[in-house]
Protein backbone atom coordinates (compact mmCIF):
# COMPACT_ATOMS: atom_id res chain seq x y z
CA UNK A 1 0.00 0.00 0.00
CA UNK A 2 1.39 3.09 -0.82
CA UNK A 3 1.28 5.69 2.02
CA UNK A 4 -1.22 8.32 2.13
CA UNK A 5 1.44 10.98 2.58
CA UNK A 6 5.25 11.21 1.55
CA UNK A 7 7.60 13.46 2.75
CA UNK A 8 10.91 13.57 0.43
CA UNK A 9 14.01 15.22 1.25
CA UNK A 10 12.43 18.37 2.33
CA UNK A 11 14.40 21.72 2.78
CA UNK A 12 13.50 25.17 4.17
CA UNK A 13 15.77 28.17 4.87
CA UNK A 14 15.35 31.27 6.48
CA UNK A 15 18.11 33.39 5.49
CA UNK A 16 20.67 31.83 7.55
CA UNK A 17 18.56 29.14 9.80
CA UNK A 18 17.64 26.13 8.14
CA UNK A 19 14.31 25.02 9.24
CA UNK A 20 13.70 21.77 8.19
CA UNK A 21 16.66 20.05 6.55
CA UNK A 22 16.53 16.82 4.72
CA UNK A 23 13.09 15.76 5.87
CA UNK A 24 11.57 12.20 4.97
CA UNK A 25 8.56 11.04 6.57
CA UNK A 26 5.65 8.52 5.38
CA UNK A 27 2.39 8.46 6.85
CA UNK A 28 0.22 5.59 6.19
CA UNK A 29 -3.81 5.82 6.27
CA UNK A 30 -5.37 5.64 9.69
CA UNK A 31 -2.36 6.74 11.83
CA UNK A 32 -1.90 8.86 14.22
CA UNK A 33 1.35 10.09 14.40
CA UNK A 34 2.82 12.37 17.17
CA UNK A 35 5.49 14.87 16.27
CA UNK A 36 7.73 16.01 19.20
CA UNK A 37 10.55 18.14 19.42
CA UNK A 38 12.37 21.42 21.24
CA UNK A 39 11.02 24.36 20.66
CA UNK A 40 12.31 26.12 17.19
CA UNK A 41 12.87 22.29 16.33
CA UNK A 42 10.94 23.36 12.42
CA UNK A 43 7.41 21.24 13.50
CA UNK A 44 4.75 23.94 12.72
CA UNK A 45 7.51 25.07 9.55
CA UNK A 46 6.44 21.83 8.42
CA UNK A 47 2.79 21.71 8.67
CA UNK A 48 3.60 25.31 6.70
CA UNK A 49 4.96 23.24 4.18
CA UNK A 50 2.84 20.36 4.14
CA UNK A 51 -0.09 22.40 3.89
CA UNK A 52 1.40 24.88 1.17
CA UNK A 53 1.74 28.15 3.10
CA UNK A 54 5.48 27.99 2.96
CA UNK A 55 7.45 26.46 -0.59
CA UNK A 56 10.00 24.41 0.17
CA UNK A 57 13.38 25.07 -1.20
CA UNK A 58 13.60 21.54 -2.46
CA UNK A 59 11.89 18.48 -1.68
CA UNK A 60 8.16 17.18 -3.16
CA UNK A 61 5.81 15.68 -1.12
CA UNK A 62 2.73 13.83 -2.15
CA UNK A 63 -0.37 13.42 -0.91
CA UNK A 64 -2.37 9.94 -2.05
CA UNK A 65 0.48 9.82 -5.10
CA UNK A 66 -0.08 13.25 -6.02
CA UNK A 67 2.65 16.05 -5.71
CA UNK A 68 0.85 18.79 -3.77
CA UNK A 69 4.48 20.64 -3.06
CA UNK A 70 3.46 23.60 -5.23
CA UNK A 71 -0.23 23.94 -4.69
CA UNK A 72 -2.21 26.79 -2.81
CA UNK A 73 -3.41 26.30 0.52
CA UNK A 74 -7.07 26.06 -0.95
CA UNK A 75 -6.19 23.71 -3.20
CA UNK A 76 -4.44 21.17 -0.77
CA UNK A 77 -7.28 21.78 1.84
CA UNK A 78 -10.09 20.76 -0.86
CA UNK A 79 -7.45 17.49 -1.42
CA UNK A 80 -8.58 16.70 2.37
CA UNK A 81 -5.49 17.22 3.97
CA UNK A 82 -6.64 20.08 6.59
CA UNK A 83 -4.55 22.04 9.20
CA UNK A 84 -5.67 23.30 12.47
CA UNK A 85 -3.61 26.20 13.84
CA UNK A 86 -1.27 27.00 16.82
CA UNK A 87 -1.91 30.58 17.97
CA UNK A 88 -6.02 29.56 17.12
CA UNK A 89 -7.11 32.17 15.36
CA UNK A 90 -11.06 31.69 15.14
CA UNK A 91 -13.29 34.09 13.06
CA UNK A 92 -14.04 36.34 16.05
CA UNK A 93 -16.78 38.41 14.76
CA UNK A 94 -18.53 35.81 13.24
CA UNK A 95 -21.08 33.08 15.19
CA UNK A 96 -19.13 29.30 16.31
CA UNK A 97 -22.01 27.71 13.72
CA UNK A 98 -20.75 30.38 11.04
CA UNK A 99 -17.36 29.51 11.63
CA UNK A 100 -17.58 25.69 10.39
CA UNK A 101 -20.17 26.59 8.00
CA UNK A 102 -17.14 28.44 5.78
CA UNK A 103 -15.82 25.19 4.88
CA UNK A 104 -18.72 23.32 3.90
CA UNK A 105 -18.75 26.22 1.11
CA UNK A 106 -15.02 25.35 -0.41
CA UNK A 107 -14.67 23.46 -3.29
CA UNK A 108 -14.06 20.23 -1.09
CA UNK A 109 -18.00 19.70 -1.85
CA UNK A 110 -19.67 19.51 -5.18
CA UNK A 111 -23.09 21.99 -5.50
CA UNK A 112 -25.32 19.52 -4.12
CA UNK A 113 -23.57 18.78 -1.30
CA UNK A 114 -24.06 22.30 -0.15
CA UNK A 115 -27.64 22.24 0.27
CA UNK A 116 -27.86 21.25 4.31
CA UNK A 117 -25.13 23.31 5.45
CA UNK A 118 -26.49 24.20 8.46
CA UNK A 119 -27.41 21.27 10.01
CA UNK A 120 -24.43 19.81 9.04
CA UNK A 121 -22.27 22.43 10.80
CA UNK A 122 -24.61 22.30 13.69
CA UNK A 123 -23.52 18.26 14.03
CA UNK A 124 -19.59 18.95 13.74
CA UNK A 125 -20.09 21.54 16.56
CA UNK A 126 -21.95 19.25 18.18
CA UNK A 127 -19.21 16.13 17.53
CA UNK A 128 -16.84 18.27 19.43
CA UNK A 129 -18.99 18.89 22.17
CA UNK A 130 -20.07 22.51 20.94
CA UNK A 131 -23.89 22.55 21.57
CA UNK A 132 -26.42 25.29 22.20
CA UNK A 133 -26.16 28.25 23.06
CA UNK A 134 -22.55 28.10 22.37
CA UNK A 135 -22.80 27.27 18.91
CA UNK A 136 -25.17 30.66 18.08
CA UNK A 137 -22.44 32.03 20.00
CA UNK A 138 -19.91 34.86 18.76
CA UNK A 139 -16.30 32.76 18.51
CA UNK A 140 -14.76 35.83 20.41
CA UNK A 141 -16.97 35.18 23.65
CA UNK A 142 -15.87 31.63 23.61
CA UNK A 143 -13.42 29.99 26.23
CA UNK A 144 -10.09 29.27 24.88
CA UNK A 145 -11.21 25.34 25.60
CA UNK A 146 -14.20 25.83 23.33
CA UNK A 147 -12.09 27.74 20.78
CA UNK A 148 -9.59 24.81 20.37
CA UNK A 149 -12.56 22.48 19.96
CA UNK A 150 -14.06 25.06 17.24
CA UNK A 151 -10.82 24.74 15.27
CA UNK A 152 -10.70 21.56 15.54
CA UNK A 153 -14.66 21.69 13.75
CA UNK A 154 -13.30 24.04 11.53
CA UNK A 155 -11.24 21.95 10.07
CA UNK A 156 -13.36 18.42 10.53
CA UNK A 157 -16.18 20.03 8.19
CA UNK A 158 -14.27 19.16 5.53
CA UNK A 159 -14.49 15.87 5.67
CA UNK A 160 -10.77 15.54 5.76
CA UNK A 161 -8.51 12.73 5.18
CA UNK A 162 -5.25 13.82 6.56
CA UNK A 163 -5.45 16.08 9.33
CA UNK A 164 -2.48 18.00 11.15
CA UNK A 165 -3.43 19.67 14.69
CA UNK A 166 -0.86 22.31 15.93
CA UNK A 167 -0.77 22.01 19.86
CA UNK A 168 -4.45 20.88 20.10
CA UNK A 169 -3.33 20.40 23.59
CA UNK A 170 -1.88 24.53 23.91
CA UNK A 171 -2.96 25.94 26.79
CA UNK A 172 -5.38 23.77 27.92
CA UNK A 173 -5.91 22.86 31.85
CA UNK A 174 -5.49 19.22 32.81
CA UNK A 175 -9.18 18.67 32.94
CA UNK A 176 -9.96 20.27 29.30
CA UNK A 177 -6.70 17.79 28.07
CA UNK A 178 -8.24 14.55 29.77
CA UNK A 179 -11.42 15.55 27.89
CA UNK A 180 -10.26 16.35 24.45
CA UNK A 181 -7.81 13.24 24.29
CA UNK A 182 -10.73 10.74 24.21
CA UNK A 183 -12.70 13.30 22.03
CA UNK A 184 -10.14 13.22 19.39
CA UNK A 185 -9.37 9.56 19.32
CA UNK A 186 -13.84 9.36 18.64
CA UNK A 187 -13.01 11.83 15.83
CA UNK A 188 -10.54 9.47 14.15
CA UNK A 189 -12.45 6.29 14.71
CA UNK A 190 -15.23 7.30 13.24
CA UNK A 191 -13.88 9.30 10.41
CA UNK A 192 -11.14 7.06 9.80
CA UNK A 193 -9.12 10.21 9.90
CA UNK A 194 -5.00 10.35 9.53
CA UNK A 195 -3.57 12.13 12.33
CA UNK A 196 -0.55 13.55 12.75
CA UNK A 197 -0.48 15.48 16.23
CA UNK A 198 2.49 18.22 17.20
CA UNK A 199 2.06 18.32 21.33
CA UNK A 200 4.42 19.29 24.17
CA UNK A 201 1.96 17.78 26.75
CA UNK A 202 3.62 14.15 26.40
CA UNK A 203 1.45 12.92 28.50
CA UNK A 204 -2.04 13.44 26.32
CA UNK A 205 -0.07 13.00 23.20
CA UNK A 206 1.49 9.31 24.35
CA UNK A 207 -2.34 7.91 24.96
CA UNK A 208 -2.94 8.88 21.24
CA UNK A 209 -0.19 8.60 19.10
CA UNK A 210 0.70 4.79 17.75
CA UNK A 211 4.29 7.01 16.40
CA UNK A 212 6.52 9.42 16.80
CA UNK A 213 7.95 10.90 14.87
CA UNK A 214 11.12 13.72 17.13
CA UNK A 215 12.63 16.76 15.53
CA UNK A 216 15.48 18.55 16.38
CA UNK A 217 17.26 21.36 14.72
CA UNK A 218 15.07 20.62 11.21
CA UNK A 219 16.10 17.30 11.23
CA UNK A 220 14.73 13.71 11.93
CA UNK A 221 16.44 12.68 15.07
CA UNK A 222 14.59 9.20 15.39
CA UNK A 223 10.87 7.81 14.49
CA UNK A 224 9.39 4.53 16.28
CA UNK A 225 6.64 3.82 18.68
CA UNK A 226 5.85 5.68 22.60
CA UNK A 227 8.47 3.04 23.87
CA UNK A 228 11.03 2.95 21.49
CA UNK A 229 11.39 6.86 21.95
CA UNK A 230 11.14 7.04 25.39
CA UNK A 231 13.98 5.15 25.65
CA UNK A 232 16.10 6.57 22.52
CA UNK A 233 18.87 8.03 24.05
CA UNK A 234 19.51 10.70 21.53
CA UNK A 235 15.90 11.83 22.46
CA UNK A 236 16.22 11.35 26.10
CA UNK A 237 19.45 13.72 25.60
CA UNK A 238 17.44 16.29 23.30
CA UNK A 239 14.25 16.40 24.22
CA UNK A 240 13.01 14.49 27.08
CA UNK A 241 15.90 14.98 29.58
CA UNK A 242 16.60 11.98 32.04
CA UNK A 243 13.34 11.69 33.29
CA UNK A 244 11.93 10.81 29.82
CA UNK A 245 11.29 6.89 30.59
CA UNK A 246 8.74 7.55 33.35
CA UNK A 247 6.40 8.64 30.52
CA UNK A 248 6.36 5.58 28.71
CA UNK A 249 4.47 3.61 31.40
CA UNK B 1 -40.01 17.16 16.36
CA UNK B 2 -42.96 19.48 15.02
CA UNK B 3 -42.13 22.24 12.45
CA UNK B 4 -43.10 25.67 13.95
CA UNK B 5 -44.11 27.46 10.88
CA UNK B 6 -43.53 31.22 11.09
CA UNK B 7 -45.49 34.01 9.00
CA UNK B 8 -42.93 35.76 6.65
CA UNK B 9 -43.78 38.80 7.88
CA UNK B 10 -44.08 39.44 11.41
CA UNK B 11 -45.77 42.66 13.39
CA UNK B 12 -42.97 43.94 15.03
CA UNK B 13 -41.38 46.85 16.11
CA UNK B 14 -38.49 46.31 13.33
CA UNK B 15 -40.62 45.53 10.94
CA UNK B 16 -42.97 48.69 11.28
CA UNK B 17 -40.15 51.32 11.53
CA UNK B 18 -38.94 49.65 8.30
CA UNK B 19 -41.55 50.00 6.25
CA UNK B 20 -42.71 52.98 7.62
CA UNK B 21 -39.46 54.53 6.20
CA UNK B 22 -40.12 52.81 3.18
CA UNK B 23 -43.48 54.27 2.76
CA UNK B 24 -42.04 58.38 3.85
CA UNK B 25 -39.30 57.46 1.25
CA UNK B 26 -41.68 56.45 -1.69
CA UNK B 27 -44.68 58.94 -0.34
CA UNK B 28 -42.07 61.94 0.28
CA UNK B 29 -42.87 64.32 -2.87
CA UNK B 30 -46.67 63.73 -2.15
CA UNK B 31 -44.90 66.08 1.05
CA UNK B 32 -42.61 68.02 -0.41
CA UNK B 33 -42.09 68.29 -3.89
CA UNK B 34 -39.63 71.01 -3.62
CA UNK B 35 -36.57 71.14 -5.99
CA UNK B 36 -33.62 71.46 -3.39
CA UNK B 37 -35.34 69.22 -1.09
CA UNK B 38 -35.29 66.55 -3.48
CA UNK B 39 -32.29 66.98 -4.65
CA UNK B 40 -30.45 66.43 -0.94
CA UNK B 41 -32.74 63.19 -0.69
CA UNK B 42 -31.15 61.98 -4.68
CA UNK B 43 -27.61 63.23 -3.15
CA UNK B 44 -28.27 60.77 -0.16
CA UNK B 45 -29.49 57.86 -2.38
CA UNK B 46 -26.87 57.97 -4.56
CA UNK B 47 -24.35 58.50 -1.91
CA UNK B 48 -25.72 55.28 0.42
CA UNK B 49 -25.20 53.47 -3.19
CA UNK B 50 -21.57 54.59 -3.03
CA UNK B 51 -21.17 54.05 0.48
CA UNK B 52 -22.69 50.48 0.26
CA UNK B 53 -20.14 49.70 -2.12
CA UNK B 54 -17.08 51.13 -0.34
CA UNK B 55 -19.09 48.73 2.66
CA UNK B 56 -18.73 45.48 0.70
CA UNK B 57 -14.69 45.34 0.37
CA UNK B 58 -13.72 47.34 3.61
CA UNK B 59 -16.79 46.63 6.02
CA UNK B 60 -18.20 43.05 5.24
CA UNK B 61 -14.52 41.43 2.92
CA UNK B 62 -11.67 43.46 5.05
CA UNK B 63 -9.90 45.10 2.11
CA UNK B 64 -9.84 48.87 3.24
CA UNK B 65 -9.39 50.87 0.20
CA UNK B 66 -8.56 54.75 0.08
CA UNK B 67 -9.86 54.53 -3.49
CA UNK B 68 -13.41 54.15 -3.86
CA UNK B 69 -13.91 57.14 -6.08
CA UNK B 70 -11.74 55.45 -8.77
CA UNK B 71 -14.96 52.70 -9.31
CA UNK B 72 -17.33 56.13 -9.19
CA UNK B 73 -15.42 58.39 -11.61
CA UNK B 74 -14.54 55.97 -14.14
CA UNK B 75 -17.78 55.47 -14.17
CA UNK B 76 -19.36 58.49 -14.89
CA UNK B 77 -16.41 59.23 -17.45
CA UNK B 78 -17.35 56.24 -19.29
CA UNK B 79 -20.98 56.85 -19.57
CA UNK B 80 -20.65 60.93 -19.92
CA UNK B 81 -18.66 60.49 -22.76
CA UNK B 82 -21.38 57.74 -24.31
CA UNK B 83 -23.50 60.11 -23.67
CA UNK B 84 -21.93 62.84 -25.23
CA UNK B 85 -20.43 61.71 -28.59
CA UNK B 86 -22.87 58.69 -29.10
CA UNK B 87 -25.92 59.77 -28.17
CA UNK B 88 -26.75 56.67 -25.97
CA UNK B 89 -29.19 57.32 -23.33
CA UNK B 90 -28.64 57.26 -19.74
CA UNK B 91 -30.60 53.96 -19.11
CA UNK B 92 -27.76 52.15 -21.45
CA UNK B 93 -24.72 54.63 -20.04
CA UNK B 94 -25.04 53.84 -16.99
CA UNK B 95 -25.05 50.17 -16.83
CA UNK B 96 -22.00 50.29 -18.96
CA UNK B 97 -20.72 52.88 -16.53
CA UNK B 98 -21.29 49.79 -13.91
CA UNK B 99 -19.63 47.32 -16.67
CA UNK B 100 -16.46 49.81 -16.59
CA UNK B 101 -16.78 49.84 -12.80
CA UNK B 102 -16.57 46.10 -12.71
CA UNK B 103 -13.42 46.59 -14.87
CA UNK B 104 -11.55 48.91 -12.65
CA UNK B 105 -12.65 46.67 -9.92
CA UNK B 106 -11.29 43.75 -10.82
CA UNK B 107 -7.94 45.80 -11.76
CA UNK B 108 -7.34 47.65 -7.81
CA UNK B 109 -8.46 44.18 -6.56
CA UNK B 110 -5.03 42.68 -8.00
CA UNK B 111 -2.90 44.38 -5.62
CA UNK B 112 -5.12 43.59 -2.82
CA UNK B 113 -4.38 39.89 -2.92
CA UNK B 114 -0.31 40.59 -2.67
CA UNK B 115 -0.30 43.36 -0.21
CA UNK B 116 -1.84 43.80 3.61
CA UNK B 117 -3.36 46.28 5.30
CA UNK B 118 -1.69 49.77 5.52
CA UNK B 119 0.24 48.82 2.20
CA UNK B 120 -2.71 48.21 0.64
CA UNK B 121 -4.00 51.35 1.47
CA UNK B 122 -1.60 53.67 0.28
CA UNK B 123 -1.40 51.64 -3.03
CA UNK B 124 -4.95 52.18 -3.43
CA UNK B 125 -5.19 56.08 -2.59
CA UNK B 126 -2.58 56.82 -5.21
CA UNK B 127 -5.13 55.07 -8.33
CA UNK B 128 -7.42 57.51 -8.30
CA UNK B 129 -4.30 60.15 -8.75
CA UNK B 130 -3.13 57.81 -11.70
CA UNK B 131 -6.46 58.35 -13.66
CA UNK B 132 -7.18 61.91 -13.09
CA UNK B 133 -3.33 62.16 -14.66
CA UNK B 134 -4.97 60.56 -17.57
CA UNK B 135 -7.38 62.69 -18.08
CA UNK B 136 -5.37 65.78 -18.17
CA UNK B 137 -2.70 63.84 -20.65
CA UNK B 138 -5.93 63.36 -23.13
CA UNK B 139 -7.92 66.48 -22.85
CA UNK B 140 -9.43 66.26 -26.30
CA UNK B 141 -11.09 63.02 -25.34
CA UNK B 142 -12.05 63.78 -21.58
CA UNK B 143 -12.17 67.71 -21.44
CA UNK B 144 -8.96 68.03 -19.78
CA UNK B 145 -9.76 70.29 -16.85
CA UNK B 146 -13.52 71.44 -17.90
CA UNK B 147 -14.33 68.03 -18.01
CA UNK B 148 -17.32 66.46 -19.96
CA UNK B 149 -20.58 68.68 -19.56
CA UNK B 150 -24.00 69.34 -21.66
CA UNK B 151 -24.73 65.22 -20.86
CA UNK B 152 -28.53 64.21 -20.85
CA UNK B 153 -30.33 64.73 -17.13
CA UNK B 154 -32.12 61.40 -15.91
CA UNK B 155 -35.09 63.57 -16.57
CA UNK B 156 -36.38 67.00 -16.52
CA UNK B 157 -38.30 66.28 -14.01
CA UNK B 158 -36.93 66.42 -10.57
CA UNK B 159 -39.85 63.79 -9.26
CA UNK B 160 -39.11 61.31 -11.67
CA UNK B 161 -35.65 61.42 -10.87
CA UNK B 162 -35.85 61.34 -7.55
CA UNK B 163 -37.91 58.13 -7.87
CA UNK B 164 -35.19 56.83 -9.87
CA UNK B 165 -32.43 57.20 -7.78
CA UNK B 166 -34.55 55.73 -5.04
CA UNK B 167 -35.33 52.91 -6.98
CA UNK B 168 -31.62 52.62 -8.00
CA UNK B 169 -31.01 52.94 -4.22
CA UNK B 170 -33.65 50.29 -3.52
CA UNK B 171 -32.60 47.78 -5.85
CA UNK B 172 -28.62 47.79 -5.12
CA UNK B 173 -29.60 47.56 -1.04
CA UNK B 174 -31.34 44.43 -1.81
CA UNK B 175 -28.76 42.74 -4.04
CA UNK B 176 -26.47 43.83 -1.58
CA UNK B 177 -27.67 42.65 1.36
CA UNK B 178 -28.63 39.33 -0.60
CA UNK B 179 -25.05 38.82 -1.02
CA UNK B 180 -24.04 39.82 2.67
CA UNK B 181 -26.52 36.83 3.98
CA UNK B 182 -25.67 34.64 1.55
CA UNK B 183 -22.81 31.86 1.35
CA UNK B 184 -20.85 34.83 -0.64
CA UNK B 185 -21.25 37.52 2.16
CA UNK B 186 -19.94 34.39 4.83
CA UNK B 187 -17.19 33.59 3.29
CA UNK B 188 -16.76 36.95 2.67
CA UNK B 189 -16.43 37.71 6.78
CA UNK B 190 -14.35 35.03 6.97
CA UNK B 191 -12.08 36.28 4.66
CA UNK B 192 -11.95 39.86 6.68
CA UNK B 193 -12.11 37.68 10.20
CA UNK B 194 -8.71 35.63 8.78
CA UNK B 195 -7.81 35.12 5.25
CA UNK B 196 -5.13 32.59 6.29
CA UNK B 197 -7.60 30.84 8.31
CA UNK B 198 -10.06 31.15 5.37
CA UNK B 199 -7.75 29.26 3.07
CA UNK B 200 -6.77 26.68 5.27
CA UNK B 201 -10.32 25.81 5.30
CA UNK B 202 -10.44 25.41 2.02
CA UNK B 203 -11.36 29.03 0.62
CA UNK B 204 -10.30 29.75 -2.56
CA UNK B 205 -9.11 33.78 -1.82
CA UNK B 206 -8.19 35.19 -4.38
CA UNK B 207 -11.39 34.26 -6.22
CA UNK B 208 -13.55 35.80 -3.66
CA UNK B 209 -11.75 38.74 -3.38
CA UNK B 210 -11.55 39.39 -6.44
CA UNK B 211 -15.82 38.71 -6.76
CA UNK B 212 -15.89 41.25 -3.88
CA UNK B 213 -13.76 44.03 -5.69
CA UNK B 214 -16.33 43.39 -8.55
CA UNK B 215 -19.43 43.58 -7.00
CA UNK B 216 -18.23 46.90 -5.44
CA UNK B 217 -16.66 48.51 -8.93
CA UNK B 218 -20.30 47.36 -10.31
CA UNK B 219 -22.45 49.88 -7.66
CA UNK B 220 -19.90 52.37 -6.86
CA UNK B 221 -20.04 53.08 -11.00
CA UNK B 222 -23.88 52.89 -11.19
CA UNK B 223 -23.77 55.27 -8.03
CA UNK B 224 -21.02 57.39 -10.33
CA UNK B 225 -22.99 57.44 -13.78
CA UNK B 226 -26.66 58.25 -12.30
CA UNK B 227 -24.74 61.66 -10.44
CA UNK B 228 -23.06 62.07 -13.78
CA UNK B 229 -25.98 62.51 -15.54
CA UNK B 230 -27.81 64.00 -12.79
CA UNK B 231 -25.52 66.93 -12.22
CA UNK B 232 -25.31 66.61 -16.32
CA UNK B 233 -21.32 67.11 -16.00
CA UNK B 234 -18.09 65.89 -14.70
CA UNK B 235 -14.64 66.99 -14.12
CA UNK B 236 -11.28 65.74 -12.84
CA UNK B 237 -11.92 66.57 -9.78
CA UNK B 238 -13.89 64.15 -8.43
CA UNK B 239 -10.99 61.57 -8.12
CA UNK B 240 -9.78 64.19 -4.88
CA UNK B 241 -9.54 62.09 -1.68
CA UNK B 242 -12.32 64.03 -0.36
CA UNK B 243 -14.91 61.93 -2.38
CA UNK B 244 -12.82 58.78 -1.09
CA UNK B 245 -13.15 59.48 2.32
CA UNK B 246 -16.84 60.60 1.57
CA UNK B 247 -17.83 56.73 1.09
CA UNK B 248 -15.78 56.12 4.23
CA UNK B 249 -17.48 57.98 6.58
CA UNK B 250 -21.12 57.37 5.21
CA UNK B 251 -20.73 53.89 5.76
CA UNK B 252 -18.70 54.18 9.44
CA UNK B 253 -20.78 56.54 10.41
CA UNK B 254 -24.10 53.80 9.55
CA UNK B 255 -22.38 50.81 10.49
CA UNK B 256 -19.16 49.74 8.92
CA UNK B 257 -20.05 45.93 7.63
CA UNK B 258 -23.50 46.00 8.01
CA UNK B 259 -24.26 47.47 4.42
CA UNK B 260 -27.89 49.22 5.46
CA UNK B 261 -25.96 51.38 7.61
CA UNK B 262 -24.80 53.15 4.58
CA UNK B 263 -28.30 54.28 3.99
CA UNK B 264 -28.42 55.90 7.47
CA UNK B 265 -25.12 57.33 6.89
CA UNK B 266 -25.99 58.98 3.94
CA UNK B 267 -29.31 60.24 4.47
CA UNK B 268 -28.27 61.82 8.06
CA UNK B 269 -24.66 62.88 6.52
CA UNK B 270 -26.09 64.12 3.43
CA UNK B 271 -28.80 66.36 5.23
CA UNK B 272 -26.92 67.52 8.26
CA UNK B 273 -24.21 68.96 5.40
CA UNK B 274 -27.08 70.47 3.85
CA UNK B 275 -28.44 72.00 6.86
CA UNK B 276 -24.76 73.24 8.23
CA UNK B 277 -25.06 75.24 4.99
CA UNK B 278 -27.08 78.11 6.89
CA UNK B 279 -23.79 78.54 9.38
CA UNK B 280 -21.54 78.95 6.97
CA UNK B 281 -18.67 80.10 8.97
CA UNK B 282 -19.27 76.95 11.86
CA UNK B 283 -20.28 74.48 9.04
CA UNK B 284 -16.68 72.42 9.21
CA UNK B 285 -16.47 72.74 12.39
CA UNK B 286 -19.86 71.62 13.41
CA UNK B 287 -19.86 68.63 11.35
CA UNK B 288 -16.48 67.45 12.20
CA UNK B 289 -18.06 67.55 16.31
CA UNK B 290 -21.26 65.84 14.83
CA UNK B 291 -18.40 62.96 13.95
CA UNK B 292 -16.18 62.88 16.61
CA UNK B 293 -19.88 62.72 19.26
CA UNK B 294 -20.93 60.23 17.20
CA UNK B 295 -17.75 57.64 16.96
CA UNK B 296 -17.29 58.92 20.46
CA UNK B 297 -20.84 57.17 21.49
CA UNK B 298 -21.38 55.09 19.21
CA UNK B 299 -18.41 53.86 17.33
CA UNK B 300 -19.91 50.96 15.72
CA UNK B 301 -22.33 53.32 13.78
CA UNK B 302 -26.05 54.25 13.66
CA UNK B 303 -27.15 51.13 12.21
CA UNK B 304 -25.82 48.44 14.96
CA UNK B 305 -27.55 50.92 17.84
CA UNK B 306 -30.62 50.94 16.02
CA UNK B 307 -30.65 46.83 15.76
CA UNK B 308 -29.50 46.62 19.29
CA UNK B 309 -32.46 48.86 20.01
CA UNK B 310 -34.96 47.09 18.10
CA UNK B 311 -33.44 43.64 18.19
CA UNK B 312 -32.33 42.85 15.28
CA UNK B 313 -29.46 40.36 13.96
CA UNK B 314 -26.60 41.95 12.03
CA UNK B 315 -25.62 40.84 8.52
CA UNK B 316 -27.04 37.08 9.57
CA UNK B 317 -25.96 34.05 7.20
CA UNK B 318 -29.44 33.23 5.93
CA UNK B 319 -28.43 29.63 6.90
CA UNK B 320 -29.43 30.22 10.28
CA UNK B 321 -32.75 31.49 9.27
CA UNK B 322 -33.15 27.85 8.04
CA UNK B 323 -31.91 25.89 11.26
CA UNK B 324 -34.24 28.48 13.21
CA UNK B 325 -37.67 27.28 11.37
CA UNK B 326 -36.77 24.12 11.16
CA UNK B 327 -35.00 23.26 15.10
CA UNK B 328 -32.37 21.26 15.68
CA UNK B 329 -33.39 18.42 17.01
CA UNK B 330 -31.67 17.87 20.52
CA UNK B 331 -32.12 14.00 20.75
CA UNK B 332 -30.52 13.24 17.17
Amino acid sequence: MTPILEIKNLNKRFGGITAVKDFDLQIEKGEIVGLIGPNGAGKTTLFNLITGFLKPDSGTILFKGKNITKLKPHKIANMGLVRTFQLIKPFKRMLAIENVAVGCYSDRFKKEQKADVPQKAFNTLKRVGINPPETFKFASSLSHGYSRRLDIARALVLEPDVLLLDEPFGGLGTKESKLLTPLIKKLQKEDDLTLIIIEHKMRQLMKLAEKLVVMQFGEKIAEGNCKEIANDPKVCEAYLGRGGNGYSS
Amino acid sequence: MTKVNKPKWEFSSKNVIFLLLLILLIGFPLISSGYYILLILIFANVGAVYAASWDLTAGVTGQFSFGQVLFFGIAGYVSGYLNLNYGLSPLLTIPIGGAMGVLAGLIVGLPSLRLKGPYFMIVSLIFPGILSGIIFMYPELTGGETGLYGLSPISDNIVITYYASLFMMLISMFILLKILSSRIGLVFRSIREDPDVAEATGINTTKYKLLAWGISGLFAGIAGGFQTHQLMTINPFVFGAVYSFQAILYAIFGGAGTIIGSVAGSYILTTLNELLRYITDLRAILYAVVMIITFLFLPMGIYRWFAVKFNIELGTWNGLKKLRREPYDPDS
